[in-house]
């Protein structure tokens, strides 16, 4: 799973009670990397559509320092900037590990809800009562 | 676009202007239910008449077709019928074009076809009066290299992938481009995305079973194979995630619209494939550590239409185009039941016989609007209209009647083409 799908993801589990949109936090056990075909075009089309905060904390979890912190529009035209983002965006991707819901229950705050993620496929669904 | 000289919309030459050749050789490089795009020169109920036409409208002859430096091919072609047995005949009534350049029967620069069309001896087909055409060839479509795409080949298959031939289709149709990002929500074997990744599009998929993503099978030889195994075998770029989740309730983070460029799904009809989906059950204690299945409950296909429509027009981008297939039992199907949705409107409805009772229209959607929540939950409010497309599994295996006559499958498709409006 690549961070551009991670980007659009997040916990649905009813009664987590989330103040606003929270992606996962990622928990790396095994990691990949694949080149991926340089398109400046699909990346500026991206920039728009993604949560640039998400991306960066996910790029932390798989180990990336590379990618600014508050990018503005005009850093599209600098290709290193480019090079950076369409690295973390499509080329490193979670194999094994841990997709983690960061909302704590105040009976139980040190049990997360974890989603595990095996063969690069994480699995989403949710338990019975959980739906 | 205009109809063919018989005006009968079921024939298979279709008039069409393009603004030059290189639009239809772009059309070309994509098409699968196009054979190719001639330039008419002439056409006539006779040979005379053609002639006639030909040299009332053919090219002057300093022409780049007609220049020394070109070779040249003519192709003599019959459609739905046969050619009268002398060529040299039909050669030397075209002698009068002005040619300079050699002949070459295996790469010619300019290729012509003299066509001779009628569909006088043919069972089965619409009706369409004898005509000549003669046509300068200018862009075919490339079945070469798609054949590698053949599902035969495949190395991981599920018993519901979709054709090969079809899911281009379905791309075409959901104008999937190179860098789209595209969205499969019931990616199964992956091939649909097979397809879109095929012309360069960004994939993504999701199914409720993890065994088809996940787990795939072990061919012949002792390997695993799976979706993974199947972008790799054709040097296309893997999904940038395939998701085991729930279409009735997707991952995705609130908020999320307007990201997809397109939706192709082949949702479970209940026919071959079952659909499920989760429910809500009440807590229940188990051991720590314990591996759940979480149980999932039957998914009917019209709330599960309901499901795809309304998360189409949420992530579709304004524009972006929904292409799905709805089976249908064509003896009870009406136009009302497609389903329907407030930021969704359908541009293309195209029926695929697979069976006598069964049938599956291909259903292309368009984002016309901004998705309004309000809108979309008041028409989901107002009840998922009942129609038999959540009966089809019963009606595809139900009994034929004991005794009847046999149907004549070709008689009833030539009912078909004769009595259908288009």
């Amino acid at each position: 799973m690549k961070l551009l799908t991670h980007n659009m993801l997040a916990c649905h589990v009813r009664s987590h009670k989330h103040e606003e949109a929270q992606p996962f936090l990622i928990e790396v056990t095994e990691q990949g990397e694949a080149d991926a075909d340089f398109d400046p075009a699909f990346l500026e089309r991206m920039f728009d559509r993604i949560v640039w905060k998400t991306l960066y904390d996910g790029a932390l979890a798989m180990g990336i320092k590379d990618l600014p912190e508050s990018p503005t529009k005009a850093l599209l035209d600098d290709e290193v900037f480019l090079r950076a983002f369409h690295h973390a965006l499509l080329e490193v991707s979670l194999e094994e590990g841990f997709l983690i819901c960061p909302f704590a229950d105040p009976s139980k705050p040190n049990e997360k809800r974890k989603f595990a993620v095996t063969k690069g496929v994480p699995n989403l669904l949710l338990d019975e009562h959980e739906c | 676009w205009q109809l063919p000289h018989s005006g009968n919309p079921m024939t298979p030459f279709w008039h069409v202007w393009l603004a030059d050749d290189g639009v239809a050789r772009h059309i070309a490089s994509r098409t699968v239910l196009l054979k190719g795009f001639l330039e008419v020169w002439g056409e006539g109920a006779t040979l005379d008449e053609l002639v006639a036409d030909v040299k009332a409208h053919m090219p002057s002859p300093d022409s780049d077709c007609f220049s020394a430096d070109r070779s040249w091919k003519i192709l003599l072609d019959a459609w739905g019928c046969a050619l009268p047995e002398d060529d040299d005949m039909l050669f030397r009534r075209m002698g009068f074009l002005p040619f300079q350049g050699r002949v070459s029967l295996s790469a010619p620069d300019h290729q012509f076809r003299l066509m001779r069309a009628s569909t006088e001896t043919n069972r089965g087909m619409p009706h369409m009066p004898l005509r000549w055409y003669f046509c300068r060839q200018v862009a075919m479509s490339d079945r070469k290299s798609r054949a590698k795409y053949k599902l035969a080949a495949r190395r991981y298959l599920g018993p519901t992938s979709m054709d090969d031939e079809m899911a281009a289709i379905m791309v075409n149709q959901a104008q999937v481009q190179r860098g789209s990002l595209v969205l499969d929500p019931f990616v199964g074997t992956g091939s649909m995305l097979v397809a879109a990744a095929a012309v360069g599009a960004v994939t993504l998929g999701t199914d409720i079973d993890m065994r088809v993503i996940r787990l795939g099978k072990v061919d012949s030889q002792g390997r695993t194979v799976d979706l993974w195994t199947n972008f790799a075998d054709y040097g296309l770029p893997a999904p940038v995630g395939l998701l085991r989740a729930d279409a009735h309730l997707p991952p995705w983070r609130a908020g999320l619209e307007c990201v997809i460029d397109a939706v192709v799904a082949d949702p479970p009809y209940g026919v071959r494939a079952g659909a499920r989906k989760s429910e809500w059950k009440e807590y229940v204690m188990r051991p720590q550590g314990a591996v759940h299945f979480p149980a999932t409950a039957p998914y009917s296909l019209a709330e599960c239409l309901a499901d795809l429509l309304d998360s189409s027009a949420r992530l579709l981008i304004q524009g972006g185009r929904l292409a799905y297939f709805l089976p249908v039992a064509p003896d009870l199907y009406t136009e009302a039941d497609v389903p329907t949705h407030p930021a969704l409107r359908v541009l293309a409805n195209s029926e695929q016989l697979l069976s006598g009772p069964y049938s599956r229209r291909l259903i292309t959607m368009e984002k016309h609007v901004p998705y309004c929540g309000k809108a979309a939950a008041a028409h989901r409010a107002a009840g998922i209209r009942p129609s038999h497309v959540d009966r089809v599994a019963e009606i595809v295996y139900e009994p034929r009647h004991p005794g009847g006559k046999p149907v004549d499958e070709a008689q009833r498709h030539r009912n078909r083409y004769r009595s259908k409006k288009i």
